[in-house]
């Protein structure tokens, strides 16, 4: 496993990256390679040219019908946020039931401390993804730039973590937060899961696509590690960095397991996954405020996406995750 | 953190040693602040599991050491487990290719002349960011049958549809359906950003050849987009293998234990049941079929995965 | 650099000796090293509301109780039983533990036994709760707590289906033609006459009842094949498939079915227990509740008390100042205050009546008389240690008994012999 993983994963170390810029391009166009396609390609000739604005309009159908498809239940999630209780579960199912509650957005506030657990997921995810950050981008940089024996046993070690799964954790991590005197607090809630393997694996593919070059020169002369690191690489690499400060943030934003576990005193420390999951009671659930709160929760992370839709494709391409 | 004046100052005597033991020594630095809480918080609470696995722990009370009884009571006589198993199998094997398929299907029609590509991407890829609570409740009322799907087809075709999720094999074909619905988004951006990154000269090269549609696709697009697509089977089979949250909130494993996955089955015996131990030794069952599964997809790339360099 | 490499293996080490030794058995949460103790009372709670009712309570605790520090804890009750696992298995469970009495088998070790002389430093007596309270927090004969409420399943019904319908409304002392003949006449096209249960007593009760049977016999074993037991459980059932007054749930996961369709106005009857008494009577969807005590079977009415508790935990360090937190929460003061907020019908005879008088003039004799009745005889909840497993093994199943794809009498036969012996 060791080998094969070095060779998919290891393209840097082939100069043609250099010619077209960082991390693109390296896809090659060989004369060998281009001959043999345009053989495969010339059996199709005959296809003509006109068809090409049908293609278009069928491409919008297309794509137009899988979006109503997906918008579906987001939609109904967004009205079923606005119905009395009762009326969510109301038989046959309507979209607008008897009233339009817009309070219910408010009574969401009013149901629990709601402003908290924003506050709180805002912070804990913020946090944990500049300590991801931080470790990952030092860590990508040593097993990405540098040379040192046994790097590639411990990278593939590293990998190795990224698939056990948390379950299995839970209650080992919790055992070691009482050690630690961390239960019930943000620590707890920043720490335990911000040392995963993915961002390394992600700044490392991204790293080694930079020709050697540029940060050699800077090492040699004298420059120093850190400040090649610093004032070279890092800059290059702000694409990779922001696709892994989304992802980090999603999955700290949405985090509902490891909360539950080591939240004690959700007044002061509950965040939005683990206030969602308050709206059950023993009494039943209020479905209405659940929603409400869903819809809520959902509208950081949303702008967050759509501010960064760009730059996330852009940032993947580069960052090595979609070329290889 | 090392400060620079501190990985400069060595003496520049024996260069081609003295900068490779140098580089070392730098590289411990920069990689130091991962192995740290790589051990801290992912060794230990391994290394405690694999104990948990090996005794009979209950919550609470006695603890005493079982050797590897509770893997034996896995496999032998827990009537769930097996179940639990093909469970994973079956929804992984469903889940992964449709995933796939749609993920790519999508990332190809949302070619440079969509308009409004950017927004039809932030919509394919909001599910992702949706909280799953939120996402099972509205598929529960989609697919009740009084919901909306059966609603819709009684009215307009008069046909009854099945009753999805108390129906053991509907059951699971909704989870994943449900799960496609919500994780595609991500494969869908890998794969656009993918495409993207497609060297403009080859696709044009193979368009004036008159490579068109399905053609195009088949032979020059999706070997380019191999190493892509391999990335997102790795990493799609690796989190539909740690299925959980779906399958708890829509069907509650039901209809008796027809999809209940294994990290449910994990899940109920640690934290229902309070046998950690048991658990435990399911966990890494588990494990170490994530990491078959990857070894096996790591040697089988070489058939069809093309990196061109 | 190395250093961090060597010091993270050596912790990893010790980390297993440890853990090996299993023997890390905390302090409860709570030190008592600074003159006065400091308890930790632990407790499930949602809302702002609940929370807020809940402080008022600690209020009084604390006013009594001046020399201790009390500390409220709590967590939504989907995720209560979740986190109270975590915590003993770390042991680090709050001093004053709230726990449901259907669970207690799971959860019996956790708690500390307590002995009369235990009842008299919290100052209570056996005396202070009504009848068969005590069973709630009694397991295999022994003590492990006190209950705060008590609670019986109940018929509720939809006053407005049953007048539009014209059929008499259930009355107390009713049996299970009546029932039967009440779902029938109720149910129309538009809705089910009945909400079936999914849920351990949502769904068990009117099987307990009408075979006067419960599912573990007298010695404590399982006992889901008792012929009587099965063919009731088979004629619950048969109200979905045959009698078709009800209908099936669309998922496992619809815990509870029969009670939230009854909510919604969906149907005209559901069981649930005496805790929803007041949710149901204020319903937001605007009908008039009604409810009454189960059908009464040839053995008679046989009904079981429910409820829940607060035990000490075992490894609590301060048992005396948690005696004394305990007496407090069960102490007149703070039961008559859960009673007159109609939160919970308590434990504590003397304040009964409080929880009648917090409610509706228009309503409050029917509910009282409901509540009399389905008190009247109850018995003791008998379960097994793995009580829990048993209801988490057969709620799934449910769903395919329902649906018709499995019979009942076989589903419980798989479930008696996965966990009989």
């Amino acid at each position: 496993m060791s080998t094969e993983l070095t060779t998919t994963t290891a393209p840097g170390d082939d100069r043609q990256g250099r010619r077209r810029g960082i991390g693109r391009g390296r896809s090659g166009d060989r004369p060998a390679r281009k001959a043999q396609r345009r053989r495969e390609a010339l059996d199709t000739r005959v296809a003509g040219e006109s068809r090409g604005a049908v293609r278009t309009v069928l491409a919008h159908v297309g794509v137009v019908i899988a979006a109503v498809l997906f918008a579906l239940p987001l939609v109904y999630a967004f009205f079923s946020a606005l119905k009395p209780n009762t009326e969510v579960f109301s038989m046959p199912p309507r979209l607008l039931a008897s009233e339009v509650r817009w309070s219910n957005f408010a009574d969401v506030f009013s149901y629990g401390p709601f402003t908290t657990y924003i506050t709180n997921s805002f912070f804990v995810a913020t946090a944990g993804t500049l300590v991801v950050l931080v470790v990952s981008t030092t860590a990508g940089y040593a097993f990405g730039r540098l040379r040192w024996p046994g790097r590639d046993l411990v990278f593939v070690l590293f990998l190795a973590t990224l698939m056990v799964p948390q379950e299995v954790l839970v209650v080992p991590m919790f055992i070691l937060m009482q050690w630690f005197g961390w239960v019930d607090s943000y620590q707890s809630l920043i720490f335990p899961f911000a040392f995963t393997a993915f961002g390394t694996f992600l700044m490392r593919q991204f790293f080694r696509g930079i020709p050697y070059e540029l940060d050699e020169a800077a090492r040699v002369d004298g420059a120093g590690a850190f400040r090649a690191f610093a004032q070279i690489i890092l800059p290059l690499a702000k694409p990779a960095v922001a696709v892994l400060a989304v992802f980090t943030f999603l999955s700290f934003w949405n985090s509902y397991l490891w909360p539950l576990i080591t939240v004690v005193d959700y007044d002061a420390h509950g965040t939005l996954p683990i206030g969602l999951a308050s709206f059950s009671g023993q009494n039943g659930t209020r479905w209405d405020l659940q929603m409400a709160a869903a819809i809520i929760s959902m509208i950081p992370t949303t702008i967050l996406v759509i501010a960064l839709q760009k730059h996330l494709v852009k940032g993947i391409a580069t960052a090595g995750l979609g070329g290889r | 953190m090392p400060t620079p004046a501190m990985l400069t100052a060595r003496p520049r005597r024996r260069r081609v040693s003295g900068l490779k033991k140098a580089e070392t020594r730098q590289a411990l630095g920069f990689i130091s602040p991962a192995l740290a809480g790589l051990a801290l918080f992912t060794v230990i609470p391994v290394v405690v599991s694999i104990v948990m696995s090996l005794h009979n722990w209950p919550a609470f009370g006695e603890r005493s050491f079982a050797g590897f009884d509770n893997y034996r009571n896995l496999f032998t006589q827990h009537p769930d487990f097996w179940p639990a198993l093909r469970n994973s199998a079956v929804f992984t094997l469903l889940y992964v290719p449709i995933n796939l398929v749609v993920a790519l299907a999508l990332a190809l029609s949302l070619s440079p002349r969509i308009r409004g590509r950017g927004a039809f991407r932030v919509l394919f890829f909001i599910p992702v960011v949706t909280p799953i609570v939120a996402n099972a409740l509205v598929w529960k009322m989609l697919l009740q049958p009084q919901g909306l799907f059966n609603g819709v087809s009684v009215s307009l075709f008069d046909i009854q549809l099945p009753n999805f999720l108390a129906h053991p094999q509907w059951a699971m074909i909704m989870v994943v359906v449900m799960s496609v619905w919500q994780g595609m988004g991500y494969n869908m951006l890998i794969f656009s950003a993918a495409l993207e990154q497609l060297p403009t000269s080859v696709v044009e090269a193979a368009r004036i050849d008159g490579a068109r549609g399905w053609r195009m696709i088949r032979s020059v697009v999706l070997p380019m987009l191999s190493p892509a697509i391999f990335f997102a089977t790795v990493m799609t089979i690796i989190t539909s293998l740690q299925v959980f949250a779906q399958p708890q909130l829509l069907t509650g494993g039901g209809p008796g234990n027809a999809t209940m996955p294994l990290v449910q089955f994990i899940y109920n015996q640690g934290f229902k049941f309070q046998d950690l131990g048991l658990a435990a030794s399911a966990a890494w069952v588990l494990f170490v079929l994530i990491i078959m599964v990857t070894a096996v997809q790591f040697k089988a790339q070489k058939r069809w995965v093309h990196y061109e360099h | 650099m190395r250093i961090t490499t060597t010091t993270a293996t050596a912790t990893a080490l010790a980390a297993v000796m440890l853990a090996a030794c299993g023997s890390d058995d905390g302090d409860g949460g709570d030190d008592s090293s600074s003159g006065t103790s400091s308890i930790v009372w632990d407790m499930w709670a949602g809302s702002e509301e609940d929370t807020a009712f809940l402080n008022d309570t600690l209020e009084i605790v604390r006013a009594e109780n001046p020399d201790i520090d009390v500390q409220l804890q709590t967590a939504p009750w989907n995720d209560y039983f979740t986190k109270l696992t975590t915590n003993l298995s770390a042991g680090n469970v709050a001093c004053v533990t709230s726990m449901n009495g259907q669970r207690l088998s799971s959860y019996a070790e956790a708690f500390m036994p307590l002995t009369p002389e235990d009842l008299e430093t919290a100052g209570l007596s056996e005396d202070d709760f009504v009848d068969g309270a005590l069973d709630i927090m009694t397991h295999d004969g022994q003590l492990y707590g006190l209950p705060f409420d008590v609670a019986t399943m109940l018929v509720y019904y939809n006053k407005d289906m049953f007048a539009d319908s014209g059929a008499p409304e259930p009355q107390i002392g009713w049996s299970f033609e009546d029932f039967e003949s009440a779902a029938q006449s109720v149910s129309t096209d538009d809705h089910k006459g009945f909400g079936i249960g999914m849920a351990e007593f949502q769904w068990m009760s009117l099987p307990i009842a009408m075979s006067g049977k419960q599912p573990v016999d007298e010695e404590g074993n399982l006992a889901l094949t008792d012929p009587d037991f099965v063919d009731a459980a088979t004629w619950y059932a048969g109200l979905v498939t045959e009698q078709e007054v009800a209908a099936p749930p669309p998922s496992a996961s619809e815990t509870g079915w029969g009670e939230t369709e009854y909510a919604a106005g969906n149907v005209a009857m559901a069981v649930d227990g005496t805790w929803n008494a007041v949710t149901y009577l204020n319903n937001d969807t605007g009908f008039a509740a009604g409810m009454t005590n189960l059908p009464a079977g040839d053995a008679g009415s046989t009904a079981l008390v429910l409820g829940s508790g607060y035990g000490i935990a075992a490894d609590c360090a301060d048992k005396e100042a948690a005696l004394q937190v305990l007496g407090s929460l069960l102490g007149k003061d703070a039961q008559d205050a859960m009673a007159s907020s109609g939160r919970s019908y308590p434990a504590r005879a003397e304040s009964q009546p409080l929880y009648f008088e917090s409610l509706d003039d228009a309503v409050r004799d029917e509910v009282q008389a409901a509540f009399e009745a389905a008190f009247a005889d109850v018995e003791g909840q008998r379960s097994t240690d793995d009580w829990d497993q048993v209801n988490t093994a057969i709620q799934p199943q449910l769903v395919s008994v329902y649906t018709g794809q499995a019979g009942m009498g076989d589903m419980l036969e798989q479930v008696q012999q996965q966990f009989g012996n």
